[in-house]
Parts: structure tokens; C-alpha cells; sequence
């Protein structure tokens, strides 16, 4: 029968999702890694935080951000608190994406643009790792874990490199020069 | 068995004195409010977490129940100034009356006596005779209107006029005594109970109070409330009512004054804190399956508002909580009467109040704030589950529930909503974008096309996972077509969905039936066409485009899934997406760039 | 009402923590909250003035209902229980102090154990 690609598409889609009607969805529909828990997995998470962190050379200081929980999932953030210059953003990106690609991470996605630039990446255990570059230059890191075992998360035994703001709202702008990565800043 | 209370005594009543009594409950209810408050907000905050040791967790508890013990001083002393004004307001009523027949016998020159009689003198002359009526006494018969009977004589016109006035006088007298009497009664039920615990029973007992008051005071208050208003209208209201006043509101109709848009944030989540915990109460002595399921929702929201803040949290406040429907919880990160940028996420099918929205859909709330908040610290993100969205209950084959009808409610809820974010946000030209997901896609397109000029206050549309809006063009939606943002993931099931005209030349069944398409797909001329009309995706809806991550099927191991990140072998939430809306929440929607990265 | 919710204060001046280290600051929190224990016990005080003070003229001027009688025996009773209240926040008070001074024994004996710490300065503000 004459059928357009588009249809078989659907069609194929179709006669999966009827075969593949079984249980085993987790919350939302998605499926839950096995042997993995929440805490495991922010644990994991502050792994890659740390690692990532501590291959910047020089380093720069961070404190902890906010981490975010759902039913299955945790992000966890740091808030770099080393004042990045303009001047060397693009340094620090390419330092960063470096590392990255050296520990096998897939390269999803970047956002080049010269002020608020960000890179997404995927670990090879399945952990979205961000850097994400927000108002007055100030850059970001986040984890999303995947999907697993429901459980209660801890907060982040890592020592921040820089003070922790207890209590309050907002994280400052960076504070901290680095006589490297604050070069040519204001 | 009613008491008696003479008129002499309702002329003397002094009502000012009750509105004094009641101030004075309202300082005892304010202290023990302030006393709660600073336990939870002061006091417990650094001791929560620790786990050490039975000495410290004994105290830790000891202070969690003097707090709730405050909340019920709080709530019970607050009743108790509302019943005393009302019983002051339902007096003073009836004391207008007696006077306005007191006065009337005096301008006449009768006599009201002690016990409701009125005298009244000669007049006028007889029809039989010609000699002057004489006067005499009329006693109120105890229903007005009744002519005294004595047909064969020609009645003293004063007559009638004095009967009139003793039914008014001991009628007045009367209805007060009612009042004293039904007020008596529910004072007796407002006594405190012994000791310093607050069980399950006691919140009860305190709701079933508060109800009792709120019956009682119904005219006092709760007609004020101006639900029929704009929420430009209601602001203005509550900035005109008196500090006392709030407090009677807050304390009486708190679940009034919480859901109203147009009442300022800080005051809504007030209200809504003490309705969380009425609503917990109540729920709690439910067994039906909606109850428990609502009931682990609220409590799973109960526990994260008085969760400690970390570094770089914001603020929760709640905006909504009801028991309405399917449930009803509005959360907000971050303050949205001083926020610049408010962004509004309005969740899709299947979404009701219950322990999976309290944990996903405030995560992906607080998420959404949090990126804003990189790029504008002055940003806050709303978790909006104000309708009712459809429920299919066993996946997509009953997508034909998901019809029109919940869009087009829910699209009314929303505007009011946005309209009270506009009407409060202190900033002059504050921000406003509102996220469709899913279904909630089509209450957004709903919300934009039921008024001319669209969602009131809304500048910026993000469509996520969007099975159509509604409409076929992006420049519909009131934002003007730069204004509005799709983001669907080419693996998204909720975009796969055949449109109607697909389904309706496939006939029966699911469409899980390969065949459908084939037959589907002849009738459906263009791929732009999906359920609830055009694809906001396709490019002649002629929205803007963003980034989303494509997943990388549609199949996993364990089945079809709902949302394209399910395989756990991929984060679940996805940070692109993420990122694009919150650049487009703190107003840099030009800032989208983001390419595949290979 | 109290306005602000959610923000508590912060346990350190913001910019002046030290560097992620949290132990040094949890025996403040129990010492605090002892503090406030009895600063509630202070707040509570005048409840049974003001009370008084607010039904004054009552039984004179509106003496004749009966609601007022009830009045009186309602008003009592949370008399009785606010002052309840006050006596636990005194005798909490004195719990939360204890539970300080055991952290702060504990946190003394850990501290002392730590080696070299990395400091946290050496970069310029």
C-alpha cells in the first residue's frame, strides 16, 4: 500500500507502544534505574561537581546553590564565586569543556552566545551536567541525576572553597578575584 | 425556654464594651501568633536537622508542640474576637430598631412602659358619637401586624400606630434575647481544652468552631468579601480595610482571603498556611481514595514549607490550597508581589493535587526560579495547579476525555490569577510569562483567546509538549507571535498524538492500531494538524522555536513512556529546555541560542 | 500577622562564613533557641493584663446577658492555658540549655582533632 515514511514512522511507533504496554513505569511514566537511590545519586552528582571543579587550573572557588528533589530525582548546583572576567570566559569554557570531553561526557547542546554562555553534557552514567553562565558573568554548575529509587537526600558533604550563605535567599554576584580568571575585569 | 431580656436592658447595652472585649482576645490571639511564628521561623530553624541524641530530640519535639499549641491560642482567641464583634454587630441591629421606636412613641407622645406596653392618649373624634376616643394601652401581641380586635367600635387612630410600636419594642427585645442566647452557646464551645497538647480531635473540634463562628458571623464579614470583583478591586479592598479587620479576616475566612486573586502574596500565604493545616485535619478523618490521595499531597507540601532554607533557596509561598475538584495548589518561588519576572507553569494531563505534584511539578517550579534567577536575582516561578486537568486514566486511550471543556474553565482561573499577579507585583511593569505544558498548553491557548488583548498581564507564552492550543497562529495568543516560545521534543509522545481528524477516519478504537495511521493519514492532509489543532511546532504557526533535548526514544525497556527523558540511562529532568524557558522568564529570550553541540 | 516568612535569619553575617565549616556554629542554635524560649515566656506576660483590661466594664455594661457569663468562664479557661504555655517555655528553656552545653563539649573534642585545615584565605574581597 502506498504510505508516506511519515506514516510507517507512526506506525512502527505504534505497534512497539502496543507491544511494549507493560508496567514498570516509575512516576510520570519513567522508568527507575535499579540499585540506585536518590542519595546515592546526589552523591554521584557532588562526585562529578567535584571533579569538574577540581580540574580547573587555577581553581576558582565555589559555594554550595540550591539542590532541587523530586520523586525520583535530584539536581544538585554550585555557584562559582570567583570573579570570571569577560576576557577569559571564553578560557574558562574551553577549560571546562576540556575536561568534559576528556572524561568521555557526550556534548548535547551549547549556548554561544558571548555573555550568557552555557554547555550541556551527559555523563556515560546518564548525569546531565551543566555549566551555565548567568547575569554579570557569574557561572553555574548543575547535576541532574536520572530517574531512581525514591529515597530522603542529604545535603552535600563537600567543603565549599568559598563561604556558604546559610539561611539566605540569594547567593551574591562573585566576590572573590582570582589574580588569573578576574584578569581585565572591572 | 428562651431568656428574657427586657427593652430597658437592650437600650443600655453597651456595645462598645464587647468590641473591647473583643480587641482584647485579638492582642492574645497576635501574641500567640508571634510566639508560633517565631518557634518555627526562629527557634526551630538550625535544630531541625541534627540528629542528636535523645535529649536534644526530646526538646526539639517539646518546641514543635508548643508551636501548634500557639496555632490553636491563635485560632480559637481569633474566634473568639469575631463572635464577640458579631454579637456586638447583631445587637447594635437590634438596638437601631428599639430606638427607632422609642423615638417614634416619644414624637407621638405615648409611653413605653416597663414591660413593652404602650400607652396612648385620647384623640381625635368618634364616628358614633362625637365624643374624643379615648386612649388606652397596646401590648405587642407578639406578631406584628395583627389588628386588634374590636370591631364594633371605631378604633382611636392611635391605636394601630401603638401596637405597631409595642411589636417593635419587644420584638427588638426578643431578638436580642435569641441572639444572647445563641451566642452564649457558642462561646461555651470555645472554651480551651486542658493542657498543652493539640490532638487530632482538638483541630476537629477547632474547625468545627471556626465553622460554628463563620455561620454566626456571615453578615458581619463574609458578605464584605468583594468575590465578584476585579482583582484590581480587591486589592484596593484589603488596602482599605483596617489592621483589625485583616485579622478578623484572616482568622475567620482564612480559605476566603487565601484563594483570592487580587490579595497581596505574603497575606495569601498566610491564609493558606493555617488553610493547609485545617485542610489536613479535615482530610484526615476521610477514608475515600480522592481524600488520602490529596491529603499526601498537602502533607508533602506542609513539610517542604517548614523545611529549613538553604543557601540560595527561595522563599516558598503559597497562593492557593482547596480541596475543590481534583485539588488546588498554587506554590510560588520566590516573592511574586516584588519579583520583576513572575513566570506561571500551568501543568497538563493527569496532574491533580497529590504526593507526585507536591514532589515533581514544585521541583520543576523551583527549578524554573532558580535558572531565572542566574540571569535576574529579581525572578520568581509559580507552580500553578488552579484546574482541573484531564485525567486519562489508563494512558492515551482515552485522550477523549481530554477535550475542550477543563481548557476553557481552566483558561478563566488563569487570567483571574495573572490578573491578581498584575494587580499586586509592586514593580511598575513587571514580567509576566505563563508555561503550557501539555494539556496545560491548551488552558493557556484557552486563557489567551477568551478575552480580547489575552492573559491579562502575560508578555511572554511558552509552550512545552504542546498537543495544540487552540488556535493556528502564534500572533492569537494576545503576545504578539515574537512573543510566544515552543519547545517540543521530537520524541515527545504528547505530539505524536493523531489529530481528531486522523482519529475520527481510523473510527473505533485506539489508536495504538498500526492500520489507524494509514487510513488517519489519508485524511489528515498536512502533519501540521494535532489534536487540539495546529502544531505550535510547525512553522506555520509561526512561534519561535527553542531548544529542547531529544531523547532518544520513545521505547524503553519497560515500556511506552510519558516523557521522552524516562530511560534511566538519561537525567530525567532536561537542562536545555530548562534553560531556554528560564532565559525566557527573566525577560532574555533573545539570549536563545543553543545548537546541537557535536 | 508577621510579615516575613521564610526568612529566617542567617546564621552567619552573609559574606563572613567560614568557608563550609558548619560545626563550629551548632551549639549557637541550641543557645539561641533557649533565648527565645524565654524571651516567649516574656511575650506571654502580659496576657492575663490585657485581658482583664479589655473585659473591664464588661459586666457593667452588657451585664445583663448571659453570654456574658459564659464570657467569663471561657475567658479562664485560656487564661489557664496561655500560662501553661508560659510555664513550658521556661522549663524548655532550661532543656535547651543543657542540650548546649553537651554540643557544646562534643564539638570541642572534634575540633580539637582536626589537623591542618585549609584555610580560606590567601584570596583577595
Amino acid at each position: 500500500m502506498r504510505c508516506r515514511a511519515v506514516t510507517l514512522t507512526f506506525g512502527l511507533v505504534a505497534v512497539l507502544l502496543l507491544a511494549g504496554c507493560t508496567s514498570g513505569l516509575g512516576p510520570l511514566g519513567g522508568s527507575e534505574r535499579p540499585n540506585m537511590n536518590m542519595q546515592q545519586a546526589a552523591q554521584r552528582a557532588d562526585d562529578i561537581l567535584d571533579d569538574l571543579l577540581g580540574k580547573i587550573h587555577p581553581e576558582v572557588k565555589w559555594t554550595h546553590d540550591t539542590t532541587s528533589v523530586g520523586s525520583c530525582d535530584v539536581t544538585r548546583r554550585r555557584a562559582v564565586m570567583t570573579i570570571v572576567s569577560a576576557e577569559r570566559r571564553g578560557n574558562f569554557l574551553g577549560v571546562v569543556d576540556r575536561s568534559w570531553r576528556s572524561n568521555g561526557y557526550r556534548m548535547k547542546s551549547i549556548n554561544n552566545d558571548p555573555d550568557v554562555p552555557a554547555i550541556f553534557a551527559q555523563t556515560q552514567d546518564g548525569f546531565g551536567v551543566s555549566l551555565i553562565v548567568g547575569g554579570e558573568g557569574q557561572v553555574f554548575f548543575e547535576v541532574d541525576t536520572p530517574c531512581v529509587e525514591e529515597s530522603e537526600v542529604a545535603e552535600s558533604t563537600t567543603r565549599a572553597t568559598a563561604p556558604t550563605y546559610e539561611g539566605m535567599e540569594h547567593i551574591p554576584r562573585p566576590n572573590i578575584r582570582s589574580p588569573f580568571w578576574s584578569a581585565g575585569a572591572p | 425556654m428562651t431568656p428574657t431580656l427586657t427593652w430597658a436592658q437592650l437600650r443600655d447595652l453597651n456595645c462598645a464594651e464587647l468590641e473591647g472585649a473583643a480587641d482584647g482576645w485579638g492582642k492574645s490571639s497576635n501574641r500567640a501568633d508571634a510566639a508560633r511564628d517565631r518557634i518555627e521561623q526562629q527557634l526551630l530553624t538550625g535544630l531541625r536537622d541534627t540528629q542528636e541524641g535523645e535529649a536534644a530530640q526530646a526538646a526539639v519535639a517539646r518546641l514543635r508542640q508548643l508551636g501548634r499549641n500557639f496555632q490553636y491560642v491563635y485560632t480559637e482567641c481569633g474566634l473568639l474576637r469575631t463572635t464577640l464583634n458579631s454579637l456586638s454587630h447583631e445587637m447594635k441591629t437590634q438596638q437601631r430598631v428599639l430606638r427607632e421606636a422609642l423615638d417614634d412613641a416619644v414624637a407621638l407622645k405615648f409611653t413605653v412602659h416597663a414591660d413593652g406596653s404602650v400607652t396612648y392618649p385620647a384623640a381625635g373624634e368618634g364616628l358614633i358619637d362625637g365624643a374624643p376616643l379615648r386612649g388606652g394601652t397596646a401590648s405587642s401581641t407578639g406578631s406584628p401586624g395583627l389588628v386588634p380586635p374590636s370591631g364594633l367600635v371605631a378604633p382611636n387612630p392611635h391605636a394601630a400606630k401603638a401596637q405597631d410600636i409595642a411589636d417593635r419594642v419587644t420584638g427588638a427585645a426578643r431578638a436580642a434575647a435569641e441572639i444572647d442566647w445563641r451566642y452564649a452557646g457558642i462561646l461555651r464551645r470555645l472554651k480551651a481544652e486542658e493542657g498543652l497538647k493539640v490532638p487530632d480531635s482538638t483541630w476537629k473540634d477547632a474547625a468545627g468552631d471556626a465553622a460554628e463562628v463563620r455561620d454566626a458571623a456571615g453578615a458581619y464579614l463574609k458578605d464584605a468579601i468583594p468575590r465578584d470583583a476585579s482583582p484590581a478591586e480587591r486589592r484596593d479592598w484589603w488596602a482599605g480595610l483596617t489592621q483589625e479587620q485583616r485579622e478578623e479576616y484572616l482568622a475567620v475566612y482564612p480559605d476566603q482571603i487565601g484563594n483570592l486573586d487580587g490579595i497581596p502574596a505574603l497575606v495569601r500565604d498566610a491564609a493558606n498556611r493555617d488553610n493547609l493545616r485545617l485542610l489536613i485535619g479535615e482530610l484526615e478523618g476521610r477514608d475515600d481514595e480522592k481524600s488520602i490521595t490529596q491529603l499526601a499531597g498537602l502533607r508533602e507540601i506542609d513539610r517542604q514549607l517548614g523545611a529549613a532554607v538553604k543557601p540560595g533557596e527561595p522563599p516558598m509561598f503559597l497562593l492557593g490550597v482547596s480541596d475543590e475538584g481534583n485539588g488546588r495548589a498554587i506554590v510560588s518561588y520566590g516573592n511574586p508581589d516584588t519579583a520583576k519576572n513572575v513566570s506561571t507553569y500551568v501543568p497538563g494531563l493527569n496532574t491533580s493535587l497529590d504526593e507526585d505534584f507536591a514532589k515533581n511539578d514544585l521541583k520543576r517550579a523551583l527549578d524554573t526560579a532558580k535558572g531565572s534567577r542566574y540571569h535576574d536575582p529579581s525572578s520568581a516561578a509559580v507552580a500553578w495547579l488552579g484546574y482541573d486537568a484531564p485525567q486519562a486514566v489508563d494512558g492515551f486511550s482515552s485522550l477523549s476525555v481530554a477535550g475542550d471543556g477543563r481548557a476553557v474553565e481552566g483558561g478563566k482561573r488563569l487570567s483571574e490569577f495573572t490578573a491578581g499577579l498584575s494587580a499586586t507585583n509592586e514593580n511598575e511593569d513587571p514580567h509576566l510569562t505563563a508555561i503550557g505544558h501539555s494539556y496545560g498548553s491548551r488552558t493557556v491557548g484557552a486563557a489567551a483567546t477568551q478575552q480580547g488583548g489575552g492573559i491579562p498581564g502575560i508578555d511572554d507564552i511558552v509552550l512545552v509538549g504542546s498537543p495544540g492550543v487552540g488556535v493556528d497562529h502564534a500572533e492569537d495568543l494576545g503576545v504578539g507571535k515574537e512573543h510566544v516560545f515552543v519547545g517540543a521534543a521530537e520524541n515527545d509522545v504528547v505530539t505524536v498524538l493523531p489529530s481528531k481528524q486522523q482519529a475520527a477516519a481510523g473510527a473505533v478504537g485506539s489508536w495504538f492500531g498500526p492500520l489507524l495511521y494509514v487510513a488517519g493519514d489519508v485524511a489528515d492532509q498536512g502533519d501540521d494538524d494535532l489534536w487540539f489543532g495546529k502544531d505550535p511546532a510547525s512553522e506555520s504557526f509561526g512561534a519561535k522555536r527553542f531548544r529542547v533535548d531529544d531523547g532518544p526514544g520513545l521505547v524503553g525497556d519497560f515500556g511506552p513512556s510519558i516523557a521522552a527523558h524516562s530511560q534511566y540511562f538519561d537525567p530525567k529532568r532536561d537542562a536545555v529546555s530548562a534553560h531556554n524557558i528560564s532565559l525566557i522568564s527573566a525577560g532574555r529570550s533573545e539570549k536563545i541560542n543553543t545548537q546541537e553541540y557535536r | 500577622m508577621t510579615a516575613m516568612r521564610g526568612q529566617g535569619e542567617p546564621a552567619v553575617p552573609p559574606g563572613r562564613g567560614d568557608c563550609g565549616q558548619r560545626l563550629k556554629h551548632s551549639d549557637g542554635p541550641w543557645l539561641r533557641a533557649a533565648g527565645g524560649a524565654e524571651g516567649l515566656a516574656a511575650h506571654l506576660g502580659p496576657v492575663r493584663h490585657e485581658l482583664a483590661a479589655a473585659h473591664e466594664g464588661l459586666l457593667a455594661g452588657a451585664g445583663r446577658l448571659t453570654a456574658l457569663a459564659e464570657l467569663a468562664a471561657v475567658r479562664e479557661s485560656w487564661e489557664r492555658r496561655i500560662q501553661a504555655a508560659q510555664g513550658e517555655c521556661g522549663s524548655l528553656a532550661a532543656k535547651l540549655r543543657a542540650v548546649a552545653r553537651t554540643q557544646g563539649a562534643t564539638n570541642e573534642a572534634v575540633r580539637s582533632s582536626f589537623t591542618a585545615m585549609t584555610p580560606c584565605g590567601g584570596d583577595e574581597r
